[in-house]
């Protein structure tokens, strides 16, 4: 099939995709920003405003409590899954009885539509009506428990468990196809030389993930950002804002309020910022070789 | 060239599933939620004659089950002009009903009539999608006969742009088991606010919940605290305040914002009302949980189905020492209908939807309106009320007292931005999360944007 | 090969977290076969029958 792999045949199969691609991930993205310099209630014609609305999301309190509510969110999440995962996929990655059962059974939560898995554990995680505060009454534990949802501090760290539920199953798989692709001679070689289990982990097992690793992280990074049914069922942002996170606040804003060119501003800076991050990911933990490699092909 | 040709047959296939793949399809704008139960308007021609469709954008999801009394309305019509006119529902929950109606607006493919919310429907009139429908009070006196003057003014704005959907009757239902259990008098319409922080203490003693109250994504059921709102004299000064000769964060207001928040402090609430729906605490209530339940005259036919003649209405605290009319109860038009300006593109259309309003606003569909005990936005005298209908008797009797009612619901005539600030307001303040000068404050500060 | 030790060691570790993760779903089967009523009462997140 020498013929397919000519430059002008691969462009031309491309260029549906390009096309969709284009029309419905990048236009959007012009489109809302073009709209975050708007006064706009969705009805009627856009006024231009100019950076007014940039002026007044950087001075608006809520603006910056759903930032830091995104950022602890990410924070608690990014690092419970990147690493959380790891180690269950190893554990998953030997061959015992009811490993796949377990593993079926681990992914089970990443099938369920978030908006489920926002009112499962309402009923988990209410004050009042959920089991865990339950369970701590029955223990006599009353001084521990807690609003881990519905008040001022503990939902971010809250949303970001739920996530952790929903998405450990689909990291671990990840892992589990990365860890498989590591050569069998390579395991026995380390193996024959005498390494401990944590020497193999070290040298071995992280630096041929790392392409994985980078991937889930990637995958997380997009992922936690979007976060958005299992806020809206569980707090739904509330009480009184405390527990927004960028998206839920862009979504209210533009869709409960009406203000569609201040929405599409916060929708726009959030965009950025979780560019800034996947940049700063990628930049800090790209492969020294590849780099190398880069700066020799200069 | 085989080859060559291959490949541009590949590139030609692929292009044309794409461009296929995006074109438009036949049904009204919208998404997955939204269940079209009909396409645009159209004929149908059944043997000489044409019937014609008309689209009724409705704000729930499921009719027959949501606005069951709505439905009947409609079906009733359609039985009556079968052949003729025929009208269908285009139905959606109220946050996509409210977004599809935004899209349509722009691609001129609105429905005929449509339920619009009443802080965005002058919007859409200033922007020329709605008709005048002083045309079709005209040309039925009836109908406008049996639409009080006030409920008209309600959605006039240089146009007639709308005529109310229903009556909004609104206040606090009562579980009447547990007053009589605590041992202490149910309220009645001048039990004052002192009355009812006795009432709360009473209530937490005994392990009820004094009012269920719901604010997670129910943040529009501040029902009950809106006559509180008009008996510091709301209607007076809102205009004021909306165009700038006055502030939210005034003495009066302030003043009631003080009592939202004794009413929070002295635990009227659940613990975890900001994580409980408004069906959630309907549902506490309908179980015997709560003494009160603040929601409206909508409710009636599920109270009686659950609770029989155990509930009571009251239409909340007075408050002494204001210099203001106590006496204020809650009877409102609700949201309006608004009729697409397309309409009179097509006088047979036009026609049709004259035809239906004409039905909607009748005596026939007053009655209908009862039965399932919902108020009318008409104004037709001796409809009789079904003995089982408990609770409906009990809002009745309470309209009887002949306390006056504001001419619209007070967040009913503010923008959606600041309707949404105003509800935020006031449960940031039942919750203890705002001081009420702070809740004022944010109010002010939404009307600057 | 593993050892007899180690296997246990990992079969514990990884019934735990799979209890774990499986755990709400238990929770919501044994909730829907409550009335909502109860759901919403206090005393459900007290007892597990």
């Amino acid at each position: 099939m020498y013929w397919l792999s000519k430059k002008r045949y691969i462009c031309g199969l491309m260029l549906p995709t390009i096309l969709v691609y284009c029309v419905f991930i990048i236009v959007p993205i012009f489109i809302a920003i073009r709209y975050s310099f708007t006064k706009y209630s969705g009805i009627g014609q856009a006024q231009f405003n100019g950076l007014s609305n940039y002026k007044r999301l950087f001075s608006d309190p809520i603006f910056w409590t759903s930032f830091k509510n995104t950022m602890i969110i990410f924070a608690v999440a990014f690092i419970l899954l990147l690493v959380g995962a790891f180690f269950i996929a190893l554990l998953l990655n030997n061959h015992l009885k009811w490993n796949d059962f377990a593993k079926s059974l681990i992914f089970s939560p990443a099938i369920i539509a978030p908006i489920i898995v926002g009112l499962i554990w309402v009923y988990i995680l209410d004050p009042e009506i959920g089991v865990i505060n339950g369970i701590l009454g029955a223990l006599g534990l009353d001084s521990l428990k807690q609003q881990w949802i519905g008040g001022n501090t503990l939902s971010p760290y809250s949303i970001a468990i739920i996530y952790f539920w929903q998405q450990l199953g689909y990291l671990v798989t990840i892992y589990i196809a990365g860890l498989k692709m590591i050569p069998e001679e390579v395991l026995e070689a380390v193996k024959m030389d005498g390494a401990n289990g944590f020497q193999k982990l070290r040298y071995i097992t992280v630096p041929l993930m790392k392409s994985t690793i980078s991937s889930v992280a990637v995958l997380l990074i997009t992922g936690i950002f979007k976060i958005f049914e299992i806020v809206q069922q569980t707090t739904g942002g509330g009480p009184n804002h405390a527990s927004e996170t960028l998206v839920t606040y862009s979504y209210s804003t533009t869709f409960s309020k009406g203000e569609y060119g201040y929405g599409m501003s916060l929708a726009t800076v959030t965009f950025i910022v979780s560019l800034i991050i996947t940049g700063i990911y990628l930049a800090l933990f790209r492969d020294k070789d590849e780099k190398k490699e880069r700066a020799h092909a200069k | 060239m085989k080859k060559r040709l291959l490949a541009m047959a590949i590139i030609c296939a692929m292009g044309i599933t794409l461009i296929s793949g995006c074109g438009q399809s036949d049904n009204t704008g919208g998404n997955d939620d939204t269940k079209a139960v009909t396409a645009n308007t159209g004929t149908e021609t059944t043997g000489d004659l044409e019937e014609i469709k008309i689209t009724f954008g409705i704000h729930v999801a499921d009719p027959k089950s949501q606005e069951s009394v709505t439905y009947e309305i409609v079906e009733k019509f359609n039985e009556r002009y079968d052949g003729q006119y025929q009208v269908e529902f285009v139905a959606a929950d109220t946050e996509t009903h409210s977004t599809n109606m935004k899209l349509q607006a722009t691609d001129g493919t609105l429905p005929e009539i449509f339920w619009l919310d009443s802080s965005e429907a002058p919007e859409y009139s200033q922007a020329g999608y709605l008709l005048d429908l002083s045309d079709f009070l005209e040309q039925y006196p009836d109908t406008a006969a049996a639409l009080d003057a006030s409920v008209k003014e309600a959605f006039y704005n240089s146009i007639q742009y709308g005529l109310p959907y229903q009556c909004n009757v609104e206040g606090f239902f009562y579980n009447k088991e547990v007053f009589a259990e605590l041992g202490i008098d149910e309220p009645v319409s001048a039990t004052t606010f002192e009355e009812l922080l006795e009432i709360i203490s009473a209530c937490n003693e005994a392990g009820y919940t004094t009012i269920a109250q719901g604010y997670l994504n129910s943040s529009y059921a501040v029902w009950g605290y809106l006559a509180m709102l008009e008996r510091y004299g709301y209607s007076e000064y809102i205009d004021d305040i909306l165009n700038g000769d006055e502030n939210f964060n005034n003495e009066n207001l302030l003043a009631c914002f003080e009592r939202f928040k004794e009413l929070g402090a002295a635990g009227a609430f659940s613990g975890n009302m900001s994580t409980q729906e408004y069906f959630d605490a309907k549902e506490i209530f309908t179980s015997g949980q709560a003494a009160f339940f603040n929601s409206g005259a909508w409710d009636c036919a599920e109270l009686d189905e659950k609770m029989g003649d155990t509930v009571g209405f009251w239409w909340g605290p007075t408050f002494s020492g204001n210099s203001f009319n106590q006496e204020v109860s809650m009877k409102v038009p609700s949201a309006p209908l608004c009729v697409s300006a397309a309409v009179t593109e097509d006088e047979a259309t036009q026609e049709a939807v004259y035809k239906f309003l004409e039905f909607y606003y009748s005596e026939e569909a007053a009655v209908i309106s009862y039965a399932g005990s919902v108020f009318p936005a008409t104004n037709y005298a001796g409809i009789e009320i079904g003995e089982t209908q408990y609770a409906l008797s009990e809002v009745v009797a309470s309209i009887e007292d002949g306390w006056t009612s504001p001419a619209s619901q007070p967040d009913q005539i503010l923008a959606s931005a600041l309707q949404e600030q105003l509800y935020d307001s006031i449960f940031g303040v039942l919750l203890g999360n705002y001081t009420p000068s702070d809740a004022l404050d944010k109010l002010d500060q939404q009307l600057q944007y | 090969m593993l050892s007899k030790k180690k296997k246990t060691a990992m079969t514990v570790g990884i019934t735990a977290i799979t209890l774990l993760v499986v755990f709400p779903f238990v929770w919501m089967i044994l909730l829907s076969f409550k009335t909502n009523s109860v759901k919403l009462s206090i005393l459900v997140s007290m007892s597990f029958g």
